[in-house]
């Protein structure tokens, strides 16, 4: 029997600029309607790409005309953290993508920002402190990340102080580790609670049996960083699965940073101010339906930019962040298909960070005083979770939480002569119940509702539910209409802190997001798979840091609505021999409600081409990134222009037994850019790095 | 506030003909619609040309066959969904003239007489007692748990980074006389002995 597969491979050859859908990158003159139709064109079947190939009647049969390889390399996206159980990404309750070890390799990432920056949709920004996720056109300066939940195997990594998201060198787990991340888009308060508003980030790392025996491997790159870990993972005889990785790293930054909004120091010039150090250890325990998993991050970064009012080039001025948990849990199928899982664990997090100030004391001129900044948040929880297929068509998940905060520590003093501003330590509670059915309405028609509910011994009770409804009229076409609701709590930081410069606010609310959304999936032939999303999300009671005319002070508050809408575009390829790309375009148009005002550090158009060409073999591979953002709005009203990144690596595996290669060089085409950064810092925009690389090797005994 | 995406009072009538005419395709009144050629296939799909896959690039000692056109027996120990799904993919195959067929077996069946087996995840539980049952036979014996290899299998189905490739143990398949093809080793990750 003859099909169309192969002639379709071929005739697949398409260039990108031959697709519909490369007018999008320059789109910014473009009406969105007529945007949203030539996509909608371009991934119709009758009338979109697939016109020009005959009609195929390619049943599973259809795959015998691939090659073994070409079978190796066809996609089986999968997600947990969409419902909480593996399923395949189009049949998930949202727009899902997934990024896997190779393309974390093969694009030479470093971090998971680097990940979150390829990713449709998301952008990040860096103030040379941490970087910060935005989502859908809402990344307010001055929040550490907590509208994006990150979870590690499913356990949660932002902390309970400030919620931040780690994603930067002090990510939790070293990019290295990661099997996949999966990156589920809207509101996943329906299955997660606090913190789940934009998306939830969901980790999933190697196991021991992955490596069966050590690896090695170790970076140089510029601004004199220093890079290496040491692997072992195994499964042995008994069953026994372990893995354990440590990794340290060691930055001097860059020798020299120049603010010119602080030329009368200095000339402006930040010298050797730029520093980071970063230790962590990775392990994994699994027996049977037993695994116990830890984690271990302490990164220090030097601050070079006299945030907060702080002296200018001054010595330690530094912020440093250790995050560990332990956990151990229990997954099990009973024969009566009863699936259930429980999970223990134990949370903690220390911050530290060092302020130097001159408090223009006229008896003591010039003198520095180190103000101290500590916080201190240890919590044990529980978590349970139940599923069975009842009914035939009713897929049924159900879970229980119980998080207690042992201790919640904010600190702020000055060292000498000693000054206390801040010595708030509390604690509290959290539980929460969740119930989730995925109805099989038809073979091809799926409900998923759930809903959460959520106590806090802070601030009480929230109800937040989600429905989707996912339609697959032909296997490549699936259609999904999303509803769901979310809340972030407002945490600890944003309630009690008061030190220099601050003040606190108890009253505090949740703020909570509203969000509709139509996805469109569909596959293009065997290679390429196209998907489209319209969103609109609606926020209330948004907690944004403000200053307070009276006093001057910063503190949090509920402000206004946010109403963010928009557009997500992809098309995806990957062919035979490991060439494969993806290219995407995103528009979001996020404003305050009442106003009408567009939100500060809101790029509306976000273009991303990832493209890696094997070069020779399955062993050497070419791998170019380009992402571009449009112009964004700073906090006091300036504006950032629009700019072009290009990364590029070589990648090399194999060329000795057990030797993996890696040559990149980011930003290679040294552009100039600024990232907006909070009203704490004196500039309105932070210079991002020029052009720099990495040197890798991995070894494999 | 509204989506200006969807806000087509004020949009040129050419969107929305266009979004018309999308629709119109959608709904089956446009030209032709192509459903059929599903792109996005399913692991079972894959799993089963694999399968058949198999049967091309393994080559059995010339006893395992009683005459030169005898089929080639596949022994499934799967569900409903998995068998129908491999006899579809190899209806109207032949391997070296010789026709394909499907047996279904249940996980106490004996398995003899098959020139493949294939135990499901589901049935991982009676994979030592089913592979028992053809020690040293020439029967190329294809799983998808990943306890299957330690328990004797040949060749197991494993996904990783979301792709599914073989994993082979050579040494247990060659023990079976069986040989398999350099093409299908250079796709798989080969295991130079039984994982533990």
């Amino acid at each position: 029997m003859k099909s169309n597969v192969k002639n379709r491979a071929k005739d697949g050859s398409y260039s990108w600029a031959d697709t519909p859908i490369v007018p999008l990158a320059n789109a910014a003159a473009v009406r969105p309607a007529l945007l949203l139709a030539a996509v909608l064109l371009a991934f119709a079947p009758g009338l979109g790409l697939g016109a020009d190939s005959p009609a195929a009647a390619a049943g599973p049969a259809a795959l015998l005309d691939l090659s073994l390889e070409e079978l190796g390399n066809l996609q089986v996206p999968m997600v947990y953290g969409a419902s909480k159980r593996e399923q395949k990404t189009s049949e998930a309750p949202s727009s899902v993508s997934i990024v896997t070890a190779d393309e974390i390799k093969k694009y030479g990432h470093q971090t998971l920002a680097d990940v979150l920056r390829s990713v449709r949709g998301f952008y990040v920004s860096y103030d040379r402190a941490y970087p910060y996720i935005g989502v859908r056109g809402v990344n307010r300066p001055g929040d550490y990340g907590g509208r994006v939940l990150i979870t590690v195997d499913g356990h949660r990594v932002n902390e309970p102080l400030y919620d931040t998201a780690f994603n930067g060198t002090e990510g939790v787990v070293d990019v290295d580790l990661i099997e996949r991340v999966e990156i589920i888009r809207g509101p996943g308060s329906a299955l997660y609670g606090n913190n789940a508003f934009f998306a939830v980030i969901n980790i999933v790392t190697k196991n021991g049996r992955d490596y069966q025996g050590g690896e090695v491997a170790g970076a140089v790159a510029s601004y004199d960083t220093y890079a290496g870990r040491l692997t072992y993972g195994n499964r042995f005889h008994n069953g026994v699965e372990l893995l354990l990785s440590g990794t340290y790293l060691d930055s001097a930054g860059h020798e020299r940073l120049s603010y010119p909004e602080f030329s009368s120091i200095n000339q402006g010039v930040a010298e050797h101010r730029d520093g980071t150090s970063l230790k962590s250890v990775f392990g994994k325990l699994a027996y049977r339906d037993f695994t116990l998993e830890g984690a271990f991050m302490d990164r220090r970064k030097d601050l070079p930019t006299a945030s907060y009012g702080t002296v200018f080039n001054a010595p330690d001025n530094f912020t440093q962040d250790q995050r560990a948990y332990g956990s151990l849990k229990y997954q099990h199928e009973f024969e009566n298909e009863w699936e259930v899982m429980g999970r223990v664990y134990y949370d903690h997090y220390r911050y530290d960070a060092a302020y130097p100030y001159d408090y223009l004391d006229p008896q003591f001129p010039g003198r520095i005083t180190s103000n101290r900044d500590l916080a201190n948040a240890r919590s044990l929880s529980t978590e349970w979770q139940v599923g069975k297929t009842l009914w035939e068509r009713h897929r049924l998940t159900a879970g229980f939480e119980y998080r207690a905060h042992l201790r919640l520590e904010l600190e702020n003093f000055d060292v000498a002569p000693a000054a206390k501003y801040l010595d708030s330590h509390s604690s509290g509670d959290s539980y929460a119940l969740f119930l989730q059915d995925e109805f099989s309405l038809r073979t091809n028609l799926v409900l998923s509702a759930g809903a959460r509910y959520d106590y806090f011994s802070t601030f009480g009770g929230t109800f937040n539910p989600r429905a989707a409804l996912i339609y697959s009229p032909v296997p490549a076409s699936t259609f999904k209409l999303l509803y769901g609701e979310a809340f972030r709590a407002p945490n600890t930081y944003e309630v009690r802190y008061a030190g220099t410069g601050y003040k606190s606010n108890p009253s505090l609310e949740p703020e909570t997001i509203r969000s509709y959304e139509l996805v469109f999936e569909q596959g293009l032939g065997a290679h390429l798979r196209g998907s489209a999303s319209l969103f609109r999300s609606e926020i209330t009671g948004l907690i944004a840091e403000t200053i307070d005319p009276l006093d001057g002070k910063l503190y949090f508050d509920n402000l206004d609505a946010v109403t963010s809408q928009g557009v997500e575009t992809e098309l995806e390829g990957v062919w035979a021999g490991g060439l494969r790309g993806r290219i995407s375009y995103s528009y979001a148009d996020a404003r305050e409600s009442q106003t009408g005002q567009r939100l500060s550090n809101s790029p509306r158009h976000l273009a991303k081409l990832n493209v890696s060409v094997p070069l020779y073999a399955d062993k050497l591979f070419a791998s170019l990134e380009l992402q571009g953002m449009s112009a964004r709005s700073t906090v006091r009203g300036g504006e950032v222009g629009a700019f072009g990144v290009a990364n590029f690596t070589l990648f090399s595996r194999e060329l000795a037994k057990g030797l993996e290669a890696s040559v990149s060089i980011y930003n290679l085409l040294d552009q100039k850019f600024r990232d907006p950064v909070s009203s704490g810092f004196t500039q309105d925009a932070i210079q991002q790095d020029g052009r720099s690389f990495r040197v890798k090797l991995q070894y494999r005994f | 506030m509204n989506l200006p995406l969807i806000q087509m009072k004020t949009e040129p009538a050419g969107a929305r003909l266009w979004l018309a005419l999308w629709l119109a395709a959608w709904m089956g009144w446009g030209p032709e619609a192509r459903g059929a050629d599903a792109p996005v296939y399913s692991e079972q799909q894959i799993k089963a040309a694999y399968v058949v896959k198999f049967v091309k690039y393994v080559d059995w000692p010339a006893g395992a066959f009683a005459q030169i056109n005898t089929p080639i027996i596949i022994g499934v120990v799967a569900g409903d969904e998995f068998t129908g799904l491999l006899r579809q993919t190899v209806a109207g195959k032949t391997v070296a003239g010789r026709a394909i067929e499907v047996k279904a077996l249940a996980p106490d069946a004996d398995p003899r007489g098959c020139q493949l087996l294939f135990i499901a995840g589901d049935a991982q539980q009676h994979a030592a007692t089913l592979l028992g049952k053809i020690a040293g036979q020439p029967v190329l014996t294809v799983g998808e748990s990943d306890r299957f290899l330690a328990t004797g299998g040949m060749i197991c189905l494993i996904k990783k980074e979301n792709k599914l490739r073989p994993q082979i143990v050579l040494a247990a398949a060659e023990q079976a006389g069986l040989k398999p093809s350099s093409k299908l080793l250079a796709v798989s990750e080969v295991l130079k002995r039984r994982p533990d």
